[in-house]
């Protein structure tokens, strides 16, 4: 018997199946939804330092320098880092403070990437009368958002004044609550910034006695984003980056309409913003440049509030200041035009 | 690409299992996606339209709770952080004002302020009307507002204000969601289907694909020519056993083939295997190579006319018109190898192979056949033109006719051959001995020839023929008569004139001296023979010359003529009468003696004597008698009775004298 080869007849079925097999792949990842649909989300909460990002927002600059970003408001500090904590944002306006509380408090992978601003006196002590000075507070109570630059505020502002850290007693109110709470004679004196200062000096005839005009460079307003959101997304953050100069450089020769634009939102007069604005120095992208070296500002400011926060029990350890910090967003958009 | 895929469809039977196994897996994961994303989303949207109503309850129940603004407003946003919530509004008092939002700038705005109609639309209809759910136009973002009733801090105090709070949900995500899990599962169905059909798809591949290949293979190498291919037997199921049945089938069509070449090869008539478009030679056998003398090689390929005398345009027509009529019979010439050219009738029919035609031709070699027919046609020319009577009869007593030509019809007074086919050969002869003795002799001999038979015509008139037949037997034994017949009538008529005249006296009818010496010889061999007595009488007219010569010779013939008339009718039966020369005259008397002759001698004298000759008067004879003695010659005999006549004469006349043996 002498048996045909068959081989040379009959293929396997391989190349028609693996067509069909990727096929239908292919159909079930075309239908998946691709996530550059949503936006970046950054949460901002009430800050003139980030007001610029606002209008450019509403201008719609970052949609023109390409990014897909929307801006989710928030009234505070603390509420953006929980935000950002619980994934409810990509990024956030805040503050080393914040940076380094949501780095130990969340699995997220918090990255510095842009200084907004240094505060030159917006962030203030501000005390009753007859208190004039820091040294009047020895023993008072002191409204304190808890976990928050207020902590950095006081540590500077009693730094500065050669007291102690446990010098005052520190109430923690937040700064939406301080009016109320002076209000209500719970605290004698308030860590506090624009607007609410505003509101507590108006009111309350609250007054400085220590405000960061004292101590420039020292508190810095940062935009904070996941790493991963960094990694997945730079055409967005370039965008941000970029987006935000522009507003600074408008603001620079419009700004009364950037400033009315910008006190919508905060419910402030456009006098109202430029006097806040005062109080700070708002940095566009050229003056990004000197911060981001080793042992620049960002460095020094973290390393600082790192052990601030330490020492107040608010973190079990400094983390090492490379693991904050991306700069690779403002080197991209500025090597970029 | 379309065609190679069409061909491929059109032979392969797995891509005609494929294509529809695909397109409904295809089909199945589409509409169960469908069914599921429709079933999902109503789902989505009803359970998104609860948790809307949920979170504005919620933050119907913050403001009820809230001390201070700030503390709503901060609920506000940061429930309104979530990624699924756009807007969240909050608008109480009369008229109504933004408390809250997730957009700063609104508030403490009055709600005419707000940029969205939309917005200020549903928050005014939900304060005065009640809850509101209801979706976008483009069904992406749901729009929730209930009312809520809210004590504002600043506010007089203990009054209530009535209000609404808006909650817009951005449902993209969520339904983006819920269609990837409807593709899913619909793709889940599909690939299932698909898996499924690949499993089919490998069952038919590996049970009856690739056996059937096997077996295709086997009846390819086959058809080349391998008589020791088969197909593997590799299981005892259906395919296993059409591979067997493929293998008897392989072996009984071998067998076939083989004997059908037995058939052209073998086979003693002569073949040829022609192409159909032109008639080239494809083939010859055995009986052919004989036939023309060619070996098989040097007629292969060359063209029909090699062997054909006709024109090659002409044997183009025959073979379109074969080709047309699907067969054809005709008779052509054939040139053989040494030149000879040879008549040969030629069967050709159309058989076809895998697609080719050819002409399948037996040739008859017809060359001797058509000569004896030719001379058949002869043979049958002569038969029925010839003015001869023939006929083929049975040997039987009656003689029916088996076959006999228009000049036998005509012979015996027939309309036609068949007028005489119905009447027997015994009935045409006029005595049916004679056929009796004709078939008798025809058995003994085995022919007669020129036979004289006497015969009678259809309406009896009487004929004499000459008969030359043939007694036959054909291959099964059958005897029959094949014979001549002739009318000899007047022949025979001419025949017995000529006897008369030989034998008679042309004056007066006896018969002459010559006849007259031949019955005494005749009858002397019987005297001798037998001892019968005969006796001669001699008669003469007295004084005859007297009577030429008184009344001429007219008188004297026609008293001779009487004489012998009147003599004549006296004779008794077997005497005979005959004129001896002159006016003599000889009377033979057999079995007669001497005394009796005498008598009669005296009778005849005396009658002659009283009668009277009319012309001539009375006359008388004289006569001499004589007896036989048969130790004497006739010449004495004779001598005897001139001498007894003389006697008489000399005696008177008138009378008769005897002369003894003395």
């Amino acid at each position: 018997m002498n048996a045909p080869s068959p081989r040379s007849r009959v293929a396997a079925p391989g190349p028609w199946l693996a067509v069909v097999i990727v096929a239908a792949a292919g159909l079930l990842l075309a239908a998946c939804p691709s996530s550059p649909s949503q936006p970046l989300r950054i949460g901002l909460n009430p800050w003139p330092g980030y007001d610029f990002l606002y209008l450019a927002a509403e201008k719609g600059w970052i949609a023109e320098a390409g990014g897909h970003v929307e801006i989710v408001e928030l009234t505070s500090l603390g509420d953006s880092r929980r935000a950002f904590e619980r994934g409810q944002v990509d990024a956030f306006g805040g503050t080393p403070v914040e940076l380094l509380l949501s780095r130990q408090g969340s699995d997220r992978r918090p990255r510095a990437f842009y200084v907004t601003d240094w505060s030159e006196g917006a962030d203030q002590v501000l005390a009753r009368p007859p208190a004039s000075a820091m040294a009047d507070l020895r023993g008072k109570r002191v409204g304190v958002e808890p976990a928050s630059l207020d902590l950095l505020v006081l540590a500077t502002a009693l730094d500065r004044a050669g007291m102690g850290y446990d010098a005052v007693q520190r109430v923690a109110v937040s700064q939406a609550k301080l009016p109320g709470a002076i209000a209500s004679g719970r605290i004698d004196a308030a860590v506090s910034y624009p607007p609410v200062a505003q509101t507590l000096r108006e009111r309350f005839g609250m007054r400085p006695v220590f405000d960061t005009a004292d101590a420039p460079r020292a508190v810095l307003d940062l935009f904070i984003a996941d790493a991963g959101a960094l990694k997945r997304r730079p055409e967005d953050f370039t965008a941000v980056v970029r987006a935000f100069h522009r507003a600074v450089r408008f603001a620079r020769r419009h700004p009364h309409e950037a400033y009315r634009l910008m006190g919508r939102r905060e419910g402030l007069s456009a006098e109202q913003v430029r006097s806040t604005l005062a109080g700070m120095h708002v940095l566009d992208l050229p003056a990004q440049g000197d911060l981001w070296r080793a042992d620049g500002a960002v460095d020094r400011t973290l390393r600082r509030t790192g052990r601030i926060l330490r020492d107040a029990g608010h973190l079990s350890a400094s983390p090492a200041v490379a693991d904050l910090i991306d700069p690779t967003v403002v080197q991209n958009a500025g090597s970029r035009p | 690409m379309t065609a190679p895929l069409a061909e491929r469809m059109r032979r392969s039977l797995r891509a005609k299992l494929l294509v529809p196994a695909l397109a409904v897996g295809a089909a199945a994961a589409v509409v169960t996606a469908t069914a599921l994303y429709g079933e999902f989303k109503r789902h989505s949207q009803a359970e998104m339209s609860r948790w809307a109503r949920s979170l504005a309850n919620s933050v119907n129940y913050a403001a009820e709770t809230s001390d201070e603004p700030a503390d709503l407003e901060r609920f506000v946003t940061a429930l309104g952080a979530e990624p699924a919530i756009r807007i969240i509004v909050v608008a109480a008092g009369e008229p109504p004002q933004v408390l809250a939002a997730t957009r700063m700038a609104w508030w403490n705005h009055p709600l005419g302020e707000l940029p969205h109609a939309g917005i200020r639309r549903q928050l005014r209809q939900t304060i005065r009307e009640g809850a509101r759910t209801r979706w976008s136009d483009d069904g992406q973002r749901l729009l929730a507002a209930v009312p809520l009733r809210v004590h504002r801090p600043n506010m007089d105090p203990g009054r209530l204000a009535a209000g609404a709070v808006y909650v817009e949900l951005d449902a993209r995500a969520e339904l983006a969601h819920q269609r990837l899990l409807a593709l899913l599962a619909g793709g889940s169905v599909g690939a299932a289907i698909l898996a499924m059909t690949a499993l089919g798809l490998w069952l038919v591949q590996s049970r009856v694909l690739r056996p059937i290949g096997r077996i295709q293979e086997a009846v390819e190498c086959r058809r080349r020519g391998d008589r020791e291919a088969y197909a593997p037997v590799s299981s005892g199921d259906e395919m296993g056993q059409l591979a067997a049945a493929t293998n008897r089938l392989l072996d009984a069509q071998e067998e076939r083939e083989a004997l059908f070449r037995q058939m052209f090869s073998a086979h003693p008539a002569v073949q040829l295997l022609l192409d159909a478009r032109n008639g080239t030679i494809v083939d010859l056998n055995q009986a052919a190579e004989a036939f023309y003398g060619y070996p098989r090689d040097a007629l292969i390929g060359d063209p029909i006319s090699r062997l054909n005398t006709l024109a090659p345009e002409e044997l183009q027509e025959v073979v379109d018109r074969i080709r047309g009529r699907g067969r054809l019979q005709g008779q052509f010439h054939h040139r053989l190898a040494d030149g000879e050219v040879r008549e040969v009738a030629v069967e050709t029919g159309v058989v076809e192979v895998a697609g080719q035609a050819y002409l399948h031709s037996i040739i008859h070699d017809v060359t001797e056949e058509n000569r004896y027919r030719r001379q058949l046609e002869t043979y049958g020319h002569l038969f029925r033109n010839l003015p001869v009577g023939m006929f083929r009869s049975s040997t039987g007593s009656e003689g029916r006719f088996l076959e006999l030509n228009p000049a036998m019809a005509e012979l015996f007074g027939a309309a036609d051959t068949d007028e005489l086919a119905r009447h027997t050969l015994v009935s045409l002869y006029r005595d049916a001995a004679d056929h009796d003795t004709v078939l008798a002799d025809l058995h003994a001999h085995g022919q007669i020839r020129r036979r004289e038979v006497a015969m009678q015509r259809l309406d009896g008139e009487a004929m004499w023929c000459s008969l030359t037949a043939y007694l036959l037997t054909d291959d099964y034994g059958t005897q029959f008569v094949d014979g001549i017949v002739e009318d000899i009538t007047e022949r025979k008529a001419l025949e017995a004139e000529l006897q008369h005249q030989a034998t008679h006296d042309l004056l007066t009818g006896a018969y002459n001296r010559l006849r007259f010496e031949e019955l005494l010889e005749q009858e002397a061999e019987r005297a001798h023979r037998y001892g019968t007595p005969f006796a001669l009488i001699m008669l003469d007219i007295d004084r005859f010359k007297g009577v030429n010569d008184t009344y001429g010779h007219d008188a004297g013939d026609a008293i001779l003529r009487d004489l012998v008339q009147f003599v004549g009718s006296r004779l008794r039966g077997p005497d005979t009468l005959a004129r001896w020369g002159g006016e003599e005259f000889m009377v033979l008397l057999p079995e007669t003696g001497r005394q009796g002759a005498e008598d009669l001698a005296e009778q005849l004298r005396a009658a002659v004597a009283g009668h009277a000759f009319p012309g001539a008067g009375p006359i008388t004879i004289s006569a001499g008698v004589a007896e036989y003695h048969a130790d004497r010659p006739l010449k004495a005999l004779l001598k005897a009775v001139d001498d007894a006549l003389y006697r008489a004469k000399e005696r008177g006349r008138n009378r008769v004298e005897a002369r003894g043996d003395d």
